[in-house]
């Protein structure tokens, strides 16, 4: 049987196309509004959506959850919105906190065209889980304003540039993995990144 | 600046495909899912779907034909007409569309453009501007390219932008169809306004049409009727793009 994997809708927005994605992956998910049934799930996945503060406004309640979930090693997957809301806090609509279980603040990026849509190159720097069997550096699809900008923190394991600006694309600090792209929506490669997920999760 | 996107359309109208010419005389071009995972495997960046009569036979948005291509391909797509409210749009991004395009509401009800990025993030809502030339600038034209606003293309790209859509899809009227190139002009003019990234669509029938509106300032490169009639795949346009020097995802 395949890993059991919530998805938390905690905000507005597609998470029709994570859910799709982790089932060709392999896993048994399931999307939910609420985290009372994470303790029998395998993995967690906090899918891009919506803005900072109305994310951290639904998900400051289930906080208690998912440090239980994080506790007992079991896998949470960040994308794009779901990577920045882990960090401590984020200058997105005035200074939000976020659920700081990684160390920094998550900030606009400093180029001239924004929201930042496309494909752009992801260059590993460090050894990573979810880029196994990955080929690099490789083109993965991001949509977003905000990012994660001290990329020489251990925990960054890739690296995205934008004009003269470079921010992290993947984090890991296990159980915590993260990406500021949409794997979801990166080909095969995002489909390779979910598999190494689901893989963790059992 | 991310790789240009090559970014086939699917215009849909009683759940097929269709193109016509500006905007009239729709054809029958086949099934939005085969076409939508066909695409993909052709090297397609993105896709647009957009129901053109939506706003015309005042129907809702297609939600079901959504949710199949949304659990066929690992794509990202932006959905478009019919959308009025922000009930349309929360459904449609829960249907799997990853953007929504609002058009004619838009226009209507400036608000809506507003209070949509403002809850699902200015980076789900693309303003798609239809224009028609008329005499020295553009003229908004919505319900399909029927109706005359007065609004002019340019400003109203703007003030858009300043309200939070993040991405702005601007058609040619002139050009739809054709195949005899994008309307660069109008390309140029909406790219220096904006300052968000712009689709280029109208006119696409031949591989230097693609550079031109790249050079133009576009960042994504829309067309449908020639990728449709197979006379050029997503792949060519952006093989011929890297041998300019442009950077592409290959």
């Amino acid at each position: 049987m395949g890993a059991r994997v919530l998805v938390f809708k905690y905000g507005v927005g597609n998470v029709f196309s994570v859910k799709s994605a982790l089932e060709r992956a392999g896993a048994r998910v399931r999307i939910s509004t609420g985290l009372e049934d994470l303790g029998s799930y395998d993995a967690l996945v906090l899918p891009g959506v919506g803005t900072m503060p109305a994310a951290m406004s639904r998900l400051e309640s289930w906080r208690g959850e998912i440090e239980r979930h994080i506790d007992r090693g079991k896998p949470v997957l960040g994308i794009c919105l779901g990577l920045q809301v882990l960090f401590e806090e984020s200058e997105e609509l005035g200074i939000t906190r976020g659920l700081g279980l990684l160390p920094g603040r998550v900030e606009r990026v400093k180029a001239s065209v924004l929201p930042h849509i496309g494909w752009s190159l992801v260059e590993p720097t460090r050894s990573s889980t979810l880029l196994e069997g990955v080929e690099s550096p490789f083109y993965a699809y991001f949509i977003h304003s905000y990012a994660y900008r001290a990329v020489n923190s251990g925990f960054v394991k890739a690296v995205t540039r934008l004009e003269n600006d470079v921010f992290a694309s993947l984090v890991e600090s296990p159980p915590l993995y993260a990406t500021q792209f949409h794997p979801e929506r990166s080909g095969r490669v995002g489909s390779t990144i979910l598999s190494n997920f689901v893989g963790l999760a059992r | 600046m991310p790789a240009v996107r090559v970014i086939p359309c699917l215009d849909i109208d009683k759940g097929r495909v269709v193109k016509g010419v500006r905007f009239e005389n729709l054809r029958d071009k086949g099934d939005p899912v085969e076409l939508a995972s066909r695409y993909e495997d052709l090297g397609a960046d993105e896709l647009v779907l957009l129901d053109v009569t939506a706003t015309i036979e005042d129907r809702r948005p297609i939600y079901r034909v959504v949710r199949d291509v949304a659990s066929a391909i690992s794509i990202p797509f932006t959905v478009g007409g019919g959308v009025r409210s922000m009930a349309d749009v929360e459904k449609l991004l829960d249907s799997g569309a990853d953007k929504v395009s609002i058009n004619t509401a838009a226009v209507k009800n400036p608000k809506l453009v507003e209070e949509a990025s403002r809850e699902f993030g200015s980076q789900s809502i693309v303003i798609a501007i239809d224009a028609k030339r008329r005499w020295g600038s553009w003229e908004v034209y919505v319900a399909s390219g029927k109706k005359p606003t007065g609004l002019d293309a340019i400003q109203w790209a703007r003030r858009a932008v300043e309200l939070g859509a993040g991405e702005v899809l601007l058609t040619s009227i002139d050009r739809d169809g054709t195949r005899n190139g994008y309307d660069v002009e109008l390309v140029r003019a909406v790219v220096e306004a904006a300052r968000v990234p712009v689709i280029a669509s109208g006119g696409a029938g031949s591989l230097s049409h693609f550079y031109e509106a790249y050079r133009a300032g576009a960042t994504g490169l829309l067309a449908a009727g020639l990728f449709h009639d197979g006379l050029l795949s997503p792949l060519d346009v952006k093989a011929f793009l890297s041998s300019r020097g442009v950077e592409v995802r290959l």
